[in-house]
């Protein structure tokens, strides 16, 4: 018995150990520019209001069965939507600004999840999950520490290799949950059977998703798209192989990720564009700490930086509070098309940011053996 | 690094919640989990057709005629993703609409279902008929009444040509009683 859990630990110790070596980051301050480069992402793109939530009938109330909002005889009233759209803002700019950021992530990641639960009371459960798995894995991972007006103080619960070792194995359980029944269903060597069609079909005539590249799916041959459910599958089930080969193997599976997306968003018009964040975490942002550092140094780029936030805040809270169609400005939930082309372009900057990572890695860091122990951080290198 | 019983706990967050999904469906799906959606469905890619089928809302129009409502105006600000289950329980008006909810695969989902169905009270049903009517009003359609049908419909590839349209359901729904 002893012996089995002596495997078992060993096992376990050499499992976080690779996975460790693969995501460690190489400088926590790219954290820190990181962690404004997200907050600036959700205030302009991507943070929900749910406010709007109050103004539904009871009678549509279908909370997931197995969720907190399954407690509840119906939707809360406007106050306590009111009270959760006051907290996500504030606390995402003090995320964004770095006033006591691993404090401001959590509370930020717990208020949109109490709002989401409502949100998805509608009979529908939106799988948006990854961008709140790394808001949880970040809090502890030191990204408040740098580039802060009220930095976190040291803790013994911080830690970047732990954070992002984390955010990782999340990610690849993500896609096999993903992956799996595709495998199952999707692999059948048979070409008058497609999943991919499967999806084009729902986007194409029940969503009217005719935008980019759409239009010519139609004229794809079978073994083409067959191609497509096999490397859909092979994609979904294959991270966590990455994740444990190397550094550079993993990095490679995240461009590839990137490139899936970019395919995904010509081909189906689904952009999917909170992933982009996640990816991102595993590339290194010194550079921008950098930049970032010296920039704030200038009294002009203060001001200005100041009056982009105030103006996102602006822009959200009236979004939020203000339920008239006209105030979507940055959040084009109707306008689809420049949604599209809004997430080709993330897309195309993480395909080259991690590109950029992967090369820069390859000619000039050998990666160290998996067997060696890991250093925690690795020396920042401008 | 982290623990034995950390990777254990881990393991037990993460493989629960797909379990009930795998297992009995996603009406069981818990929320928050860290699951991304399968759509492991498929669909016949030989022929030159495509078949579809899909539950929309009709209005009756000035001239009488029943006509395709704009569904995101009228669910606005509810996304328009959330079209189909608002529909499978018709707003909520159908017979037991509390039990209602997509996704049920397996007795043990359809029995929570049951047991843990929110009531849809008359003030409730009134609620959402008053909704109704003035979102039907806006797009200028007869604000008492709705029809919700289930269509299927065959397409021609690649030109778009509908080879055949057939009502399956069509439910109509007052909304000034």
């Amino acid at each position: 018995m002893k012996t089995l859990y002596a495997w078992i630990n060993k096992a376990n110790t050499l499992f976080w150990t690779r996975v460790c070596h693969s995501t460690t980051p190489e400088n926590p301050q790219g954290l820190g520019a990181f962690r404004v480069l997200v907050g600036l992402f959700l205030l302009a793109l991507y943070v929900p209001s749910f406010s709007w939530i109050a103004e539904a009938p009871q009678a549509l109330f279908t909370p997931p069965l197995l969720s907190l909002a399954t407690l509840f005889d119906g939707f809360p009233g406007f106050t306590f939507f009111f009270l959760v759209d006051c907290t996500v803002l504030l606390s995402l700019v003090c995320l964004t600004l770095g006033v006591k950021a691993r404090a401001s992530t959590l509370v930020f990641l717990f208020s949109c999840l109490l709002g989401l639960t409502f949100n998805f009371s509608f009979g529908k459960i939106d799988h948006s999950i990854l961008i709140y798995a790394l808001l949880l894995c970040m809090a502890f991972s030191g990204w408040g520490k740098h580039l802060a007006l009220f930095p976190d103080k040291p803790s013994r619960v911080d830690s970047p290799a732990k954070s992002l070792s984390l955010l990782s194995v999340l990610l690849c359980f993500a896609m096999f949950s993903a992956g799996f029944e595709k495998a199952i269903h999707w692999i059948d060597f048979d070409l008058a059977l497609n999943g991919f069609l499967g999806w084009f079909n729902d986007g194409y005539y029940l969503l009217d998703r005719h935008y980019l590249l759409a239009p010519y799916v139609i004229y794809f041959p079978p073994a083409l798209l067959e191609i497509f459910d096999y490397t859909a599958v092979l994609f979904e089930l294959s991270p966590l192989l990455f994740l444990l080969h190397s550094r550079r193997a993993w990095r490679l599976w995240l461009l590839v990720a990137c490139i899936f997306h970019v395919t995904n968003t010509f081909l189906l018009n689904i952009p999917f564009i909170a992933n982009v964040m996640v990816y991102l975490a595993f590339t290194d942002f010194t550079w921008l700490y950098a930049k970032l550092s010296r920039w704030l140094q200038l009294h002009s780029v203060r001001v200005v930086g100041t009056g982009i936030v105030i103006l996102l805040v602006f822009m959200r809270g009236k979004e939020a509070f203000d339920l008239s169609a006209t105030v979507t400005l940055l959040s084009p939930t109707d306008k689809i098309e420049m949604k599209l082309y809004l997430g080709i372009f993330l897309w195309l900057i993480a395909i080259y940011l991690i590109a950029k990572s992967l090369l820069r890695q390859t000619s000039t860091s050998a990666p160290e053996p998996a067997q060696k122990a890991i250093t925690p951080v690795l020396k920042p290198h401008y | 690094m982290f623990s034995l019983r950390f990777t254990l706990s881990l393991l037990g967050i993460l493989l629960i919640p797909y379990f009930f999904r795998a297992k009995y469906g996603i009406a069981l799906e818990p929320y928050p989990a860290v699951m991304l959606p399968s759509g492991s469905g498929k669909v016949d890619a030989s022929a030159d057709i495509a078949q579809i089928s899909y539950t929309t809302v009709l209005g009756r129009n000035a001239t009488g005629q029943w006509s395709r409502v704009d569904n995101a105006r009228l669910l606005y600000p509810i996304p328009i993703q959330y079209l189909s289950p608002i529909l499978s329980k018709e707003f909520g008006l159908k017979e037991d609409a509390g039990t209602i909810r997509p996704g049920i695969q397996s007795s043990l989902a359809g029995d929570l279902s049951i047991l843990w169905a929110k009531h849809v009270t008359e003030q409730d049903r009134q609620e959402v008929k008053a909704w109704l009517r003035g979102r039907l009003g806006e797009q200028h359609f007869d604000a008492s009444v709705l029809k919700v049908v289930k269509v299927e419909e065959v397409i021609a590839i690649p030109d778009g040509r509908k080879l055949n349209y057939k009502v399956t359901y069509e439910n109509t729904l007052r909304l000034d009683q």
